[in-house]
């Protein structure tokens, strides 16, 4: 059987490893550790991992397939994570995909933020929060491309 | 739920380090400013309930698998 350590890139669960959201996300307060982990088959997404619990999320980078995506996140959330510097700070969105994965999209109303040499995270809903889609289509532009 | 009415500039406190106070009245909409420990998380609510909805959906074990459409029309690796 092949193990998830096996499977994914990840060296051990050490600690460090281990990022820490104190209130969990909506709808799943009582998760409160994961990690993240990468598959080169599944690029570009990753998931992130509950440590404690038999689920994960598929994550990707915003910014790949939303160059313009420009969240408007307060210096007061930044602070609930550690005040993480900006090289420091990860920002990515949950990934929603059903049957048809054309149709997949990623939650751009409410990314998570992630303080990376801290270990803490959390789900926020950013400011301009009127001018995304929780549900951003992902693939739409780049299937259109081939079109 | 505890039902209070405040006029205009008037505040109730919870627990003992909270604050909603009514800071202006037009028409329909109430402004409020609310002071609170920066631990505490402060949300509208419908936008809270949305949220939560979208990740009970995306939720997946651990042993399911991501497609990308890309990739398999560019016939790409066949996993079984």
């Amino acid at each position: 059987m092949v193990t998830e350590k096996e499977k994914y890139q990840v060296l051990d669960l050490k600690p460090e490893n281990i990022f820490t959201f104190s209130e969990g996300i909506p709808g799943f307060e009582q998760v409160k550790r994961f990690v993240i982990l990468t598959d080169p088959e599944e690029a570009p997404f990753g998931r992130l991992s509950a440590v404690d619990f038999d689920l994960c999320f598929f994550i990707v980078n915003p910014f790949l397939l939303c160059p313009e995506y420009a969240p408007d996140i307060d210096d007061g959330e930044i602070e609930k994570i550690g005040s993480p510097k900006q090289d420091q700070l990860l920002i990515l969105s949950i990934v929603t995909a059903g049957d048809d994965p054309r149709e997949t999209t990623m939650n751009l109303v409410a990314p998570l933020i992630i303080n990376v040499k801290d270990g803490i995270g959390k789900q926020l809903i950013i400011n301009n929060f009127k001018e995304y889609s929780p549900k951003f289509k992902i693939w739409d532009r780049e299937i259109k491309k081939t079109e | 739920m505890l039902v209070l009415t405040r006029k205009l500039n008037e505040s109730v406190v919870i627990a003992d380090n909270i604050e909603v106070k009514v800071l202006e009245i037009k028409g329909d909409y109430v402004r409020l400013g609310i002071v609170a420990p920066k631990e505490v998380s402060i949300y509208r609510q419908e936008l809270y309930e949305k949220i939560k909805e979208i990740n009970l959906v995306s939720v997946k074990k651990k042993e399911e698998k991501i497609k990308n459409p890309l990739k398999s029309e560019k016939g790409g690796e066949n996993r079984t």
